[in-house]
């Protein structure tokens, strides 16, 4: 993706946005605390900003002339109509061939909506009903500005998978969120921004230890990311996979190419210095002590390793002294299956 | 009471074409009222609104002056027409256009300016284009305050007195509505008849208020509700 923009309202703030990002991902993660100019970089995106120069090409679509859909923070379904003619609507002003009405009533959990009028909805519900309008328009690249903050986790984890999967067919998304996790799980490719510029992109991964090692105006629970291969799926959304070489399990992951990727905060982890022990928590991932971190508040970050994977643990002082953790130990990290739900 | 009915008839028909013409002046101007930002925007807004405290008979009188065959509007209705302003009921319907302005702009300027405007951006961004756009977005959700700007114009025009009696005089079937034939009736002593028009306005405009204000409620609620 490349991205330039120029934007110089009247007051303080500035957009000046340039990036060469390489990369072939089409579903890209936007991320950075509030007031960064996350909303504005949107807005200027979608032409909602007269002033703001756009430059620049995100698959074969040039910003300035494709048509850029937006995802409003706060649905905006038009109160006079209701929400099927609110997609009809949407969909008759759609410049090229609209995707299947009911496949995207369904992928995004509204065909229980359609007769009824937005005032009568929930947030959540009017979100999952903007994102259908948004999609229906058949835009060429579409701008989420955090579509599914008024979702349970597990409708989020529903429609999170389906804009996935709709961005690998071939509709470019850039999805703005305060939650990491949802970032790290579901977008391969991550922009920081703060204060209108861009500080990093990059890989997800990557650009998250950035945000935690650089002195970014995020303060979020540090958690780690585990990659695997689905093994099996067993009842109920529990998915078997293999991670460094052990056997894990997660329900309702996201599945992409039969590979996952599991966030775990460090609050969700436990530490245990019996290995083979056998709890409750499901999981237990072997891994080596690699740095015991003092935190604020009597709190200590444990940070683990197994190969290429990083985990995270954060304990209190009680914990700490009766552990007496010290790095190149080795240790057993346990969580459960529904560790990575964050809300 | 036959010339009753044609004073009642030219008053609905001034009123009707008064009202839809307004209608047609003050969407436009209102909108852009509404969006214009400038810090002369408080003088525009006071010369629209100058009707709703002036003196009919000052509006009235400017406007004779201004109709007259040798005044520069009156020369130019006339070579457009062949026809006079003043004492018509052309002139008529020009100068309730402008005493009953206000009553159209106020109504739609509120609704213009209480509008969200994220729909607009959420209608630009479906690919909508400004008139789609005001067609199906704007109009539906400001459909109370047009229908109160059609309303309270209508009424307006109706009540006029003293505007009507300066630039129409008291001509009958061209230039005598409802209120000149009222005054018309006391003046010769008809009390019955003029019991029968102040009886008809004063149901009317109760009955046209009170349907307005019902409209004014439930728009009101239908777009702010959330």
């Amino acid at each position: 993706m490349e991205l330039s923009v120029k934007f110089h309202p009247v007051g303080e703030f500035s957009l000046d946005i340039q990036i060469k990002h390489q990369s072939s991902n089409t579903f890209i993660g936007l991320t950075g605390p509030s007031g960064a100019g996350k909303s504005t970089l949107l807005r200027c995106l979608a032409g909602l900003e007269s002033q703001a120069r756009v430059s620049g090409k995100w698959q074969s679509f040039d910003w300035a002339t494709a048509r850029v859909g937006l995802v409003f923070q706060d649905s905006l379904v038009f109160p006079h109509l209701s929400v099927g003619q609110n997609l009809l609507l949407a969909a008759d002003f759609a410049r090229k061939q609209s995707h299947n009405f009911d496949e995207v009533v369904s992928g995004c959990r509204c065909h229980h909506l359609l007769s009824r009028m937005p005032a009568s909805l929930s947030g959540g519900e009017a979100q999952r009903v903007a994102l259908a309008r948004a999609i229906l328009n058949a835009p060429d690249i579409l701008l989420l500005d955090e579509p599914v903050s008024a979702l349970d986790s597990h409708s989020r984890h529903d429609i999170l998978s389906y804009l996935r999967r709709l961005s690998a067919a071939g509709l470019p998304m850039l999805l703005v969120s305060h939650d990491l996790t949802d970032l790290s799980v579901y977008c391969p490719s991550l922009l920081y921004v703060e204060e209108g510029r861009i500080i990093y992109h990059g890989p997800t991964g990557k650009v998250l230890d950035q945000i935690y090692q650089g002195k970014t105006a995020i303060t979020a629970s540090r958690f780690g990311l585990l990659h695997g291969d689905v093994v099996t799926v067993h009842n109920h959304g529990l998915v078997e996979f293999c991670c460094e070489g052990q056997t894990l399990y997660a329900e309702h992951l996201f599945v992409h190419n039969n590979a996952v990727t599991l966030s775990i905060r460090a609050e969700a982890v436990t530490i245990d210095r019996e290995l083979s022990a056998t709890t409750s928590a499901t999981n237990s991932f072997i891994c080596t002590v690699q740095a015991v971190t003092p935190e604020d508040g009597g709190h200590y970050q444990v940070t683990l390793t197994c190969g290429e994977t990083l985990l995270y643990a954060r304990l209190n002082v009680i914990a700490f002294n009766q552990l007496q953790l010290h790095p190149g130990e080795a240790v057993a990290a346990r969580f459960a299956t529904h560790s990575f739900h964050t809300s | 009471m036959n010339g009753d009915w044609s004073v009642i008839w030219l008053t609905l028909k001034l009123a009707g074409i008064t009202s839809v013409l307004l209608l047609c002046i003050a969407t436009p101007l209102a909108w852009g009222l509404a969006r214009w930002q400038h810090r002369f925007k408080h003088w525009v807004l006071a010369v629209i609104a100058l009707p709703l405290i002036l003196p009919p008979t000052v509006l009235g009188f400017y406007l004779l002056i201004a109709f007259a065959p040798d005044a520069i509007l009156g020369q130019v209705w006339k070579g457009l027409t062949g026809t006079q302003l003043a004492f018509s009921f052309s002139g008529l319907v020009l100068g309730s256009l402008i005493y009953s302005l206000p009553f159209a702009v106020q109504p739609l300027y509120t609704g213009f300016t209480g509008l969200d405007k994220r729909y607009l951006d959420v209608a630009h961004t479906l690919g909508m284009s400004r008139y789609a756009c005001f067609r199906q977005i704007v109009m539906p959700l400001c459909q109370s305050y047009f229908i109160v700007a059609f309303g309270l114009s209508f009424a307006h025009t109706i009540g006029e007195f003293g505007v009507v009696l300066m630039i129409g005089g008291n001509i009958p079937e061209q230039t005598q509505v409802v209120s000149i034939a009222l005054y018309d009736h006391v003046e010769s002593g008809d009390y019955s008849r003029a019991h029968t028009l102040a009886l008809g306005l004063l149901v009317f405009s109760f009955v046209l208020l009170s349907i307005l204000y019902r409209f004014n409620r439930g728009g009101g609620r239908q777009w702010n509700f959330r």
